[in-house]
């Protein structure tokens, strides 16, 4: 009987990981091409999610349809942060650059509640409405619908990376600024690019989430910090690494979910952070950063 | 000889302004309950406490140079120890703050140990410290003993000792006494030997290792220096508003709302944390009344100062001003 | 009487050998060159004197005391102090706070630490600047405030890395002066360098390294004519040899 709970948990978990490693995949790829820790990270996918709210709302186009559009959005969001408000303090003390993102994150969360308050909103798809059967197990259809868009973008961004010009441009950029700069690679449209890129991700991860997770201004914190431990867990700048954190922080937390009261799931989150911080700061597969 | 004979002069007449400027803000500080309405008074209060908070963090962020995006930690332990204390158990906040130091204190040192030992600096350092107070937070909310959910609603039973008043002179005069009491210990701090090693440690933490300082020892000292003062501070919040929550004990906004002046005004100097908040809460405070049905707005407004800061004055309002004085300085021969 | 004692002391990263079994004795009031071509893991023999890094093997005595494993403020405290090869001054803290640092290792209380502060500025002669902030002064300035800042720690053994790198010619004589002026006070050095001249003329004994090895020790004039030091530095980077 617990047997097919656990399987259940660890099903879900997958599930729910996929989505956290799509939303991680954007802050590591902006702190390997950048070294810089984006505390709007969180702030952005709430812009996505809102985006995709709206989108439905006033226009009915659901939010994978309108995938496209956030993503453009949430890439040009990004873009103009990295360009106005990044760019000028990349030669900062690391703390100011902390600062300037957790400044950011601050505007954004309270422009969102200024301009549609603090009620929790939620999107609902009757026509996805439901589980899937496979066996003993269900299987959440829009939760597992926002695990295969966040696998087939991983993949797409994977290829990107590794198979295109601008990607390898891009990966050229993350193992040494100076160097790229010296053969000619114009650093600032590649940060630009790549915060754009990194955006684009969590703001997709957030239209994915809405058919069900409530939508409100705050909702970004819950997923900034998942994004961290994972991003830690998995190694700063490692593609893999937040791969494997995603589903590692996914299971642990799903089971963590059976076994535990209330809200303890998250203390099974934090205390994976801290151990990990403690005794393996670079993560699994991360290099020596500093 | 005469340079000397002259710069004395110029010396003793500086001091004495200066001497006369600090008596002018005292009498003003001194006056100011009697002379201000409910409402301006209320706005001279969270300016002094958030001042108070903002330099309690200052010792371990501007001075050594740590950055904590958890201080919400130590706040809640304050505000949790001395409510729990005095709800449950009758015992007078005036203990009870005390008692709330010192556990917030002890968690700071534990906290800091650990992050020292393994030696966590810069970004990974501000994650452990808000990893930490998430987790505080979460075991508020889940824990029934001290109210969950719910949180700790104050027994309303106004005294002296009960640190309960119906008016705010009393409140006011307890967070500017702490206040200046602060600022009299950073001050003291600057020029002692905890105080020199701190900033040599914030500026190069090998070269001070190389001079004989033992930085673990002394980031740990400033850690739980930094924490059990700010616990002070969440006693004050919890005396003053009579209820809190795990959100409101533990929350980033508390993290966030202790550094925000400390940015603003100018981190590692004595006055930065007072000018920051000199700034910030009149206008939270303001914005909050004129759009008072529009929530948020103040810390939308204060997101974007932070990031104007941040780009154009880096060092603060204070650490800008002080710049410039120096640069002004090397005109003179 | 040996001061310094270096047995067998090896050091490796990852797969790179950085030290190589390194035996060295360095007498009391000696003056001791360290030299080779870049790379060959001079640093990271400063870096295992003052416990910046653990040796894998061998022992490291001080004043006839093994100090592996301890922390570099220990060492500190028991005499040996360094600067270095990049300069790291307290960047934002005026001279005199930087200089006090060094002071309070040993002074009881602030004021005797503000004493010996002060006659630290005065031999290297930047007392006149001691309100200055560190970041406002000049490279030579600011090597002079490093030597400052190790002599107010009141040092037996001073370990001094590439001091007198960047400097004009003018520069590092006044450089030789201060160290020959500090040598006479019965301070023993150990010289890493890169300028030929200077530590060739200073040292009583030069030491050379190459890929972590010793491959050569003895007076500034014999080794300047061994072979094995010629090789290794025509095979190495060129660097300021005469």
């Amino acid at each position: 009987m617990r047997g097919t709970y656990l399987v259940q948990a660890v099903v879900n978990g997958i599930l729910l990981g996929g989505v956290y490693a799509l939303v991680a995949l954007g802050l590591t790829l902006i702190f390997g091409v950048m070294r810089i820790v984006n505390f709007a990270h969180g702030a952005l996918m709430m812009v996505g999610m809102y985006t995709a709210y709206w989108i439905f709302t006033l226009w009915g186009i659901n939010p994978y349809l309108s995938l496209p559009l956030t993503m453009g959005v949430l890439f040009l969001l990004g873009a103009a942060i990295q360009r106005f408000l990044i760019d000028p303090i990349l030669d900062a003390p690391q703390h100011n650059q902390l600062l300037l993102t957790l400044g950011v994150m601050l505007f954004l969360e309270n422009l969102a509640l200024f301009l549609w308050s603090p009620d929790f909103r939620t999107l609902r798809l009757p026509w996805l409405e439901g589980a899937v059967r496979a066996g003993f197990l269900l299987v959440n259809k829009p939760r597992l619908l926002a695990f295969a868009f966040a696998l087939l973008s991983t993949l797409a961004l994977y290829l990107f990376l590794k198979h295109t010009e601008t990607g390898k441009t891009i990966r050229a950029t993350a193992q040494d600024q100076v160097g790229a700069a010296l053969v000619g690679i114009d650093v600032r449209k590649v940060n630009a690019l790549t915060f754009g890129i990194g955006s684009a991700c969590v703001g997709m991860a957030g239209a994915l989430v809405t058919p069900y997770f409530y939508t409100a201004p705050q909702v970004g914190h819950v997923f900034l910090l998942i994004a961290f431990v994972v991003v830690v867990l998995g190694g700063l700048g490692s593609f893999t690494g937040a791969l494997v954190g995603g589903l590692i922080v996914g299971v642990g937390e799903s089971i963590g979910a059976l076994l535990l009261p209330g809200s303890f799931k998250e203390l099974v989150i934090y205390a994976i952070f801290v151990l990990v911080l403690l005794y393996r700061p670079t993560g699994l597969f991360g290099e020596r950063y500093e | 000889m005469n340079d000397v004979v002259t710069a004395e002069v110029k010396f003793t007449r500086r001091s004495r302004g200066m001497l006369l400027l600090a008596g002018l803000a005292l009498s003003a500080v001194i006056a100011f309950p009697f002379l201000a309405s409910p409402y301006a008074l209320r706005v001279g209060i969270l300016i002094a406490y958030y001042a108070y908070l903002g330099q309690a963090w200052n010792i371990l962020g501007g001075y050594a140079g740590q950055f904590s995006f958890g201080h919400a930690a130590f706040f809640g332990i304050g505000a949790y120890t001395s409510s729990l204390l005095f709800a449950k158990l009758g015992v007078t906040p005036w203990i009870g703050m005390f008692a709330g130091a010192l556990g917030a204190a002890a968690m700071g040192t534990f906290i800091g140990f650990l992050c020292f030992r393994y030696g966590l600096r810069g970004p990974y350092f501000s994650l452990a410290t808000l990893a930490f107070a998430e987790i505080l937070r979460v075991i508020a909310l889940n824990w029934r003993a001290v109210g969950g959910a719910m949180g700790v609603l104050l027994p309303l039973r106004e005294s002296f000792w009960t640190m309960q008043f119906p008016e705010g002179p009393p409140y006011y005069a307890i967070i500017v006494t702490m206040l200046g009491g602060i600022m009299l210990l950073t001050s003291f701090l600057e020029q002692s030997r905890i105080g020199t090693y701190l900033v040599a440690i914030r500026e190069s933490e090998d070269a001070a290792e190389a001079l004989g300082v033992d930085t673990r020892r002394y980031k740990i000292v400033a850690m739980a220096l930094s924490s059990g003062l700010t616990a002070l501070g969440g006693t004050f919040y919890a005396q003053y508003f009579s209820y809190i929550d795990p959100n409101l004990a533990f929350g980033i906004d508390v993290s966030v709302a202790v550094l925000l002046p400390v940015i603003i005004g100018g981190v590692g100097s004595l006055f930065g944390p007072l000018a920051g908040s000199l700034i910030l809460t009149p206008l939270g405070e303001v914005t909050r009344r004129l759009l008072g049905g529009y929530r948020g707005v103040h810390l939308m407004l204060f997101g974007a100062i932070l990031v104007a800061v941040i780009l154009y004055l880096p060092h603060g309002l204070v650490g800008t001003f002080q710049e410039k004085r120096r640069m002004g300085r090397r005109w003179l021969p | 009487m040996t001061i310094l004692a270096l047995d067998g002391v090896s050091k490796s990263f990852g797969g790179l050998m950085a030290v190589q079994n390194l035996s060295m004795e360095v007498e009391g009031g000696e003056i001791v060159g360290l030299i080779g071509p870049n790379g060959a893991g001079k640093t990271t023999v400063f870096n295992l004197i003052s416990g910046f890094l653990r040796p894998d093997r061998g022992r490291i005595s001080f004043k006839g005391e093994g100090i592996v494993g301890l922390p570099p403020h220990e060492i500190c405290k028991r005499g040996i102090a360094r600067t270095f090869q990049i300069v790291r001054p307290f960047a934002n803290l005026p001279v005199l706070k930087n200089v006090l640092v060094g002071a309070l290792n040993r002074a009881s209380g602030t004021r005797e630490a503000h004493r010996v502060a002060a006659e630290s500025l005065e031999i290297v002669g930047l007392w006149q600047k001691r309100h200055l902030l560190a970041r406002e002064l000049t490279l030579s300035e600011q090597r002079k405030l490093e030597l400052a800042r190790c002599l107010a720690t009141k040092p037996e053994l001073l370990l001094l890395d590439e001091v007198m790198a960047g400097l004009n010619p003018q520069e590092v004589e006044e450089m030789l002066e201060l160290l020959r002026a500090l040598h006479t006070r019965g301070l023993t050095f150990i010289l890493i360098e890169h300028v030929m001249e200077a530590i060739m003329t200073i040292s009583h004994r030069v030491v050379v390294l190459h890929h972590g090895e010793k491959i050569a020790e003895g007076p500034p004039a014999q080794v300047a004519e061994d072979p094995k030091v010629i090789e290794a530095y025509l095979l190495g980077a060129p660097q300021g040899v005469g």
